[in-house]
């Protein structure tokens, strides 16, 4: 599987699949700078779903509506972008009061053994990672309640 | 110029649907307001059928019916009575909406936040595929400033 065959797979689970019952993904960008990193695809969304008539009336009174996102970029087996990458979201969701995001890492090769330890001790509560080989289809998250999420989704059409 | 402009038939349906059942219970009021009964016969409901499928087919044409043509330069789109033409150039970034029920739309955002959004379902045109073809025409021009400096508005 290819990096771009992935990350379409992922947006459709995001936007109209399994992902919806984290948040309602609604919007995705590709190709986007972020402060003075690009990332391959950023989709946004909020945790309140839209609904119809009751789901909608339900999801207003129970769920809170904040905005949450998920970042994902590809080709860094060494992880030599992240921090530039973790300070890229922390001011964007800084600038957008957003409380949590995601971030995926893709590679069509093994990562480091370096990499896999650095996001698997990795436990900042506001940014889930998960790198994703597509050559062994083996998923690496971070430790958090938010990675370990966006690991099982990022599992779901390996 | 490629032009795409597709019956969306469900708009119709509903516009339809929506003005036989008004005009029925226009009917029915009126009916019982001055003769103090309702009278009802297939006649009449095929005769309202035929009304509502009549004013149905205006008001779809001026409210709903979009036209989109494009090339490699612009596009223009044409909703109801409104007429709006573009070049890509004009804008800066280009995302995917999920508009609910399967619906997808691709917005054309300008640097300043202000967006465009082009239905791409209901003109029958694969969102995905057109998505990757207008960031190809958008990306063809000058970037605007990163999102750092300016964030789309959701």
């Amino acid at each position: 599987m290819k990096v771009r065959e992935y990350l379409l797979k992922l947006e459709d689970n995001l936007m109209t699949g399994g992902g919806r019952w984290v948040a309602d993904f609604t919007e995705s960008f590709w190709e986007l700078p972020v402060g003075d990193t690009a990332f391959d695809m950023l989709i946004l969304g909020r945790t309140r779903p839209r609904g119809f008539l009751l789901s909608r009336f339900f999801s207003w009174i129970v769920l809170p509506n904040y905005p949450v996102a998920c970042f994902a970029y590809s080709d860094d087996p060494d992880l030599k972008r992240l921090s530039p990458s973790l300070k890229a979201i922390a001011e964007y969701r800084a600038k957008e009061e957003m409380p949590w995001a995601w971030l995926v890492i893709v590679n069509e090769g093994a990562f480091s053994r370096r990499a896999k330890a650095l996001v698997e001790r990795n436990d900042t509560k506001e940014i889930g990672i998960a790198l994703v080989d597509l050559a062994s289809q083996e998923i690496t998250a971070s430790k958090s309640y938010i990675g370990r999420r966006m690991g099982r989704i990022a599992k779901r059409f390996k | 110029m490629k032009t795409t402009a597709p019956l969306q038939i469900i708009n119709l349906l509903k516009t339809i649907t929506f003005l036989f059942f008004g005009l029925l219970i226009l009917w029915g009021l009126i009916n019982y307001l001055m003769l103090r009964q309702v009278y009802l016969h297939w006649l009449l409901l095929l005769f309202n059928l035929l009304v509502s499928a009549g004013l149905g087919w205006w008001f779809y044409k001026g409210n709903y019916h979009t036209t989109f043509s494009y090339d490699e330069e612009g596009f223009e789109i044409e909703r109801g009575d409104s007429r709006l033409s573009a070049r890509w150039r004009d804008y800066s970034w280009v995302s995917l909406v999920h508009l609910g029920l399967g619906e997808f739309a691709v917005r054309l955002y300008k640097d300043g936040g202000d967006f465009l959004q082009i239905p791409a379902s209901s003109l029958k045109l694969d969102p995905l595929e057109f998505r990757f073809r207008v960031m190809e025409f958008v990306k063809g021009q000058e970037r605007g400033p990163d999102l750092g400096a300016s964030s789309p508005r959701r």
